[in-house]
């Protein structure tokens, strides 16, 4: 069993005025430990995934268990909630203090965590994230990468297993996302984080263990980064786009050029030479 | 503009009173007011300032900053003096009659009297938040006031909205900003015309940033919601408070400031007596 | 010519502690039909630089003319310029307010010193051009909108007075991939009607290598490159310190050409890269 499983979910919004349509029969099973990337085109369903994952939504049909926890049982929900860190798209909207130290304590004293160990943990969080010298500042001057980082580091100091970056680079510019990004990536790997990365930007699925794509709701495809981008259509049908390494390589094979599936730059190149 | 607030006039510097307890500060600014409205006698005036010059000394506050708060209520300072001197009655040593009008001796020294009392509240408590940022002021009200948990009063809840309320001023100040430039992109007059029609020409304005102040509460609330805010009423402190010499330096002072009133008081004219000559 | 800058500079606070030299010295000239890009890193000076065009920051040192108004003047028409000067500026849907998107549309052109009917006309039209459904939208309430059809009804608020010139910051700005195409088709299409010149500041190198013209790069206040986006990637220099990375085509045609394959022609976009990379490989055989 995955640390994340989820049985034929199915979530409705009640009145379907916008475009942001819920989900449909979502069965799922994530693995802990690894680098999840969440693809969709804007009202896919990603972000009630996101939401269903850490109980802000409960399923009207399935559910979701959280290593092990059904979301719905009600008694046990900050514990999940505890588990599951969840970073939001907009970087100034997530912190409550003025000042960075205290908005990273803000979650263990909602959860009474002995302060000598809120010490710690804010001390942890802020070098996970290299933030370190910023942490009697105030959020105000930060750049948008740097309050992202700050955002994670407020629920790293919550002791989570999951991170959850719901379209957390949307809003940034292309330093702010590699800032978290290469954050993500550094969690994953050294601190074993299990992280699920929602976005609509190709190139931050590339180095994933594993890519899902969602569209209308349902997983359209899912498989490593090799194996979604090798369908492009399927891509193409769920509003998003390829990698430009992948799309010249499909162009030159329809030219007739023996060029296999590359996703990264440096691929292409080097299979463009061995053609010579 | 938002670049050259300065919220709450905080006056950064490594001053005595900037590192007292903002609790004790807080309780001594009380403690003053207090003492200024017990004055009767102008000689008292002598001792409030010497306390103030003390305290502006031990802020290390330019005493031009100091000032610029006396400066902001000089118009009703002097409108004030002005009415007490001509709508003052039961003086005795008239000055100066003319037809209905009656200047007395009582009436100048009382109109200044309320000058004197209303230029020193200024300055007192522009000196709490020239030496306290606003942070730190809502850490001491948080403190001060959670023996009100025992009567049920949502003191951590207020906290936080303070401090959220803190924290999001710059940013919805820029955002008025960057409002009004992309309506005047657009044609939008802000500077010309009479009071109503500058308040209609604000609709765009205010209405875009009351949305965006709601949108902005309700994705606060979900990042609430994901630290687990309210998962158990035994919540912990972060951040602790810690009296020190300062204080208890500050308190000694203030209570030698309100015997000193009080004695003048009694000197002249018995406990209860009421007057104010010189 | 429809813009003229000369040696523009602009300090901020001056005379406060916050004192800030924003621009120095830039001088620029944008002719009619041009597509210009304007790149550079946060505080470079983008905002500040397009701000004046419109007169929203006051001309203090060096001179701008636009078109006919010269903003060296003692009181420009600021408000025929501003009919003259569209500005989107970012996540522009945050700065609708009417009632009506009809009403939120039709603000500008009464602004401008339109009657009624005119601004009315004016936003029906605006309001089509831009792909609202006209009938549906307009009598809702902006709010109501998706977030795809806010940031259209913002772009008609700003088009209805049919600006010669269209100023953008950052237009597709949070949008997913298809959401960013359409915008653009968006902006293209407007060029193709009455928008002449169009200047968009964007961090997205894919989209000014795909659209511009120009570019025009700051930091740190000062115009560092002036040039098409083809010469401006053989320079990658002027990249650095901007935080931007180069297109992912450019940086293929690069690798290639360390590897001793040298590419020929337009090889910004992913079908003329792809074209490119067959024609040098045919040339090879």
């Amino acid at each position: 069993m995955g640390i994340i499983e989820l049985k034929n979910v199915s979530f409705d919004y009640e009145s379907d005025n916008t475009l942001s349509r819920g989900v449909k029969n979502l069965s799922l099973t994530i693995e802990k430990g690894s680098f999840v990337v969440l693809l969709g085109h804007n009202g896919s369903g990603k972000s009630t995934l996101a939401k269903l994952l850490n109980g802000f939504l409960l399923p009207g049909e399935g559910d979701v268990f959280i290593n092990g926890i059904n979301t719905k049982e009600k008694e046990r929900i900050f514990e999940i909630r505890t588990k599951v860190g969840l970073v939001f798209q907009n970087p100034d909207n997530q912190m409550v203090a003025s000042i960075i130290e205290d908005d990273l304590a803000f979650g263990p004293e909602n959860l009474g965590v002995p302060r000598d160990e809120i010490i710690k943990r804010v001390d942890w969080a802020l070098d996970a994230v290299k933030m370190s010298e910023y942490r009697s500042g105030t959020p105000y001057k930060l750049s948008g990468g740097q309050k992202q980082r700050i955002a994670i580091a407020a629920i790293l100091a919550m002791l989570p297993e999951i991170l959850i970056l719901d379209e957390a680079t949307a809003m940034l510019d292309p330093r702010g996302r590699a800032e978290v990004m290469e954050t993500a990536k550094r969690l994953n790997k050294e601190n074993k984080m299990t992280v699920i990365h929602i976005t609509h930007y190709m190139d931050e699925a590339i180095d994933a263990d594993e890519v899902i794509v969602l569209n209308d709701g349902e997983i359209a495809i899912q498989g490593s980064p090799e194996f979604v981008f090798g369908h492009p259509e399927i891509i193409k049908e769920a509003g998003l786009e390829l990698p430009t390494a992948t799309k010249v390589a499909g162009l030159l094979r329809e030219k007739g050029f023996d060029i296999p599936l590359v996703l990264r730059d440096e691929e292409l190149a080097e299979a463009v030479c061995q053609l010579r | 503009m938002s670049r050259d607030i300065t919220f709450g006039q905080f006056y950064p510097a490594n001053s005595f009173v900037h590192k007292m307890d903002p609790r004790a500060k807080l309780v001594l600014v009380i403690a003053y007011i207090v003492a200024v409205f017990l004055v009767k006698s102008l000689y008292s005036y002598i001792a409030i300032a010497v306390f103030l010059i003390a305290a502006v000394l031990g802020s290390r506050v330019p005493v031009k900053s100091v000032l610029k708060s006396v400066r902001g209520i000089l118009v009703i300072v002097i409108l004030t003096a002005i009415l007490n001197i001509f709508f003052f009655s039961g003086g005795e040593r008239v000055l100066f009659s003319w037809w209905k009008i009656k200047i007395t001796v009582e009436a100048l020294l009382f109109a200044l009297h309320m000058a004197l009392r209303l230029i020193f509240l200024v300055i007192g408590t522009t000196l709490l938040t020239l030496t306290t940022t606003p942070i730190n002021l809502t850490d001491g009200m948080e403190s001060l006031m959670s023996p009100l948990k025992l009567i049920k009063v949502p003191v951590h809840d207020l906290a936080i909205i303070m401090s959220i309320a803190l924290r999001f001023i710059p940013i919805l100040i820029e955002e008025v900003d960057k409002i009004m430039l992309a309506q005047k992109a657009r044609g939008a007059d802000f500077e010309s015309g009479g009071l109503i029609k500058r308040a209609k020409a604000l609709l765009p304005v205010l209405i875009p940033l009351f949305i965006s102040a709601f949108r902005r509460a309700d994705e606060l609330a979900l990042a609430l919601d994901a630290r687990c805010y309210n998962a158990t009423p035994k919540r912990t402190k972060y951040k602790v408070l810690k009296l020190g010499w300062r204080d208890a330096v500050g308190v000694i002072i203030l209570a030698i400031l309100i015997a000193a009133i009080a004695a003048v008081n009694a000197s002249f004219w018995g406990l209860f007596g009421f007057s104010f000559g010189v | 010519m429809s813009v003229e800058i000369k040696n523009l500079s602009y300090t901020y606070s001056v005379g406060s502690p916050f004192q800030k030299d924003a621009l120095h010295g830039i001088s620029v000239t944008i002719n009619e039909g041009e597509m210009v890009g304007i790149i550079g890193s946060t505080g470079s000076g983008k905002s500040t630089l397009v701000q004046h065009i419109n007169g929203l920051i006051k001309l203090t040192s060096g001179s701008i003319k636009v078109y006919d108004i010269d903003l060296t003047a003692k009181k420009p028409d600021l408000k025929r310029l501003r009919s003259m000067v569209g500005m989107l500026f970012q996540y522009p849907e945050y700065q609708l307010f009417e009632e009506t998107v009809l009403k939120d549309v039709a603000f500008g052109p009464m602004n401008f010193g339109a009657t009624k009917e005119e601004a009315l006309a004016a936003a029906e039209e605006a309001i089509r051009l831009v792909g609202l459904d006209f009938d549906e939208v307009k009598d809702k309430s902006p709010f109501e909108l998706s977030g795809g059809e806010k940031r259209r009804a913002a772009i008609a608020g700003v088009i209805a007075s049919k600006p010669k010139i269209l100023v953008l910051d950052e237009p597709t700005a949070g949008l997913d991939p298809i959401g960013k195409r359409e915008i653009l088709n968006l902006i293209l299409s407007l060029k193709k009607a009455f928008v002449k010149t169009v200047i968009m500041i964007s961090h997205n190198m894919d989209e000014i290598a795909e659209f511009c013209g120009r570019v025009l790069v700051l930091s740190e206040g000062r115009l560092i490159a002036d040039c098409t986006p083809a010469e401006l990637f053989e320079k990658e220099y002027s990249l650095e310190g901007t935080g931007l990375t180069l297109p992912h085509t450019v940086n293929i045609k690069r690798l290639l050409g360390q590897k001793g394959l040298s590419l020929k022609g337009d090889t910004l976009s992913a079908p003329a890269l792809a074209d490119a990379i067959a024609e040098a490989l045919r040339r090879r055989v």
